[in-house]
């Protein structure tokens, strides 16, 4: 997986890429370290270009909310596609984070 | 009998001296003259790559590392019939590489009946089978962060099982069953066994146990088998 962020009205907009697994961790923490350090108080994760999510990805992304949660920031996904959008609904991912078209 | 090649010489050599070594072990093995479709396959670490892969012919494909033993070459000869495609490979390779997306693109280019959008289907599934041999069968963790802080202990425990061999070195074995309507897939480990719980049917409120949801939401989850070292799934397929 790769990521790209940029900032717009005050928030982080984060696209991310490829394949998000566990394998993705060392980079995810750095992620969420730099989330925490922003002053933006919105983020939201891009996923247009993601073309796979695993279940550890579920939990980091879960981690990644609790971080923000705690730093009252908050957390969004959109854009989601193809079969990361349906790994999304079968988990029924929005009962945790916020997810929009 | 079966018959081997392998992508380098010096597997060969070791192979060999390995046959001769263990005449009581039931390792009855020749070098192939003309590689074929049924053949076992060595090779290293560095070749387990789809592209590299795609001209040679095997029923197994079995990594050989420091740890390949004369027992796993033994395992070799254990398979049954029925089954297409086996690749046996060690935890620190399995863990680095795709494994499920690998498996299913050397079925894929065997030529079985089922297309991209399939494969696509099947992966997840597959691969969270994988990460349960390879992470709580034989790397013995269990998934349990809930923050940054017990994530961050996570990823060190992981790094650190995968540097001792008595982890590392266990084997992760896919097998595939090629049938009319369906694929059936083993994934073995080499841990303790009893590592899989059934999901209660709703989706978990913590940050993990969603493996065992996605495969028996997206695949037919068989059964297991070896106190749980051995999960069984079952990809249908319609074209």
């Amino acid at each position: 997986m790769n990521y790209t962020s940029s900032t717009a009205n005050g928030g982080l907009d984060i696209k991310l890429n490829g394949e998000f697994t566990f394998a993705d961790n060392e980079q995810f923490q750095a992620m969420v370290k730099g989330i925490i350090s922003s002053s933006a108080k919105s983020v939201v994760l891009d996923f247009a270009a993601l073309e796979f999510i695993d279940s550890a990805a579920l939990s980091m992304l879960l981690v990644m909310k609790d971080s923000c949660d705690k730093a009252r920031k908050n957390l969004s996904i959109k854009n989601s596609n193809g079969r990361v959008k349906e790994v999304l609904n079968e988990m029924k991912f929005a009962k945790f984070i916020r997810i929009t078209p | 009998m079966k018959s081997y090649h392998s992508l380098r010489p010096e597997l060969h050599e070791q192979i060999t001296a390995m046959i001769r070594s263990s005449p009581g072990d039931g390792v009855d093995l020749r070098m192939s003259t003309e590689p074929n479709s049924s053949d076992i396959l060595f090779v290293q670490r560095q070749d387990i790559e789809l592209g590299r892969l795609r001209d040679w012919q095997f029923e197994q494909l079995i990594e050989v590392d420091s740890s390949f033993s004369a027992a796993n070459l033994a395992g070799c000869l254990r398979v049954s019939p029925l089954v297409t495609l086996r690749v046996d490979i060690s935890t620190l390779c399995a863990y680095q590489l795709r494994l499920s997306k690998f498996f299913l693109g050397l079925l894929t280019q065997r030529s079985h009946p089922f297309s991209p959008p399939l494969m696509q289907q099947f992966d997840l599934p597959l691969h969270e089978a994988i990460t349960n041999a390879v992470i709580h069968g034989n790397l013995e963790l269990q998934s349990s962060f809930s923050d940054l802080e017990s994530m961050q202990r996570y990823s060190l425990n992981l790094a650190e099982r995968l540097q001792q061999p008595q982890y590392a070195n266990r084997r992760v074995t896919l097998t595939a069953q090629v049938e009319a309507r369906r694929i059936l897939v083993s994934v073995t480990d080499q841990g303790p066994g009893h590592h899989h719980a059934f999901p209660a049917g709703t989706v978990p409120s913590q940050p993990h146990g969603r493996g065992l949801l996605i495969i028996s939401e997206q695949a037919e989850l068989v059964g297991f088998e070896d106190e749980g070292r051995t999960s069984k799934l079952a990809f249908h397929f319609s074209e």
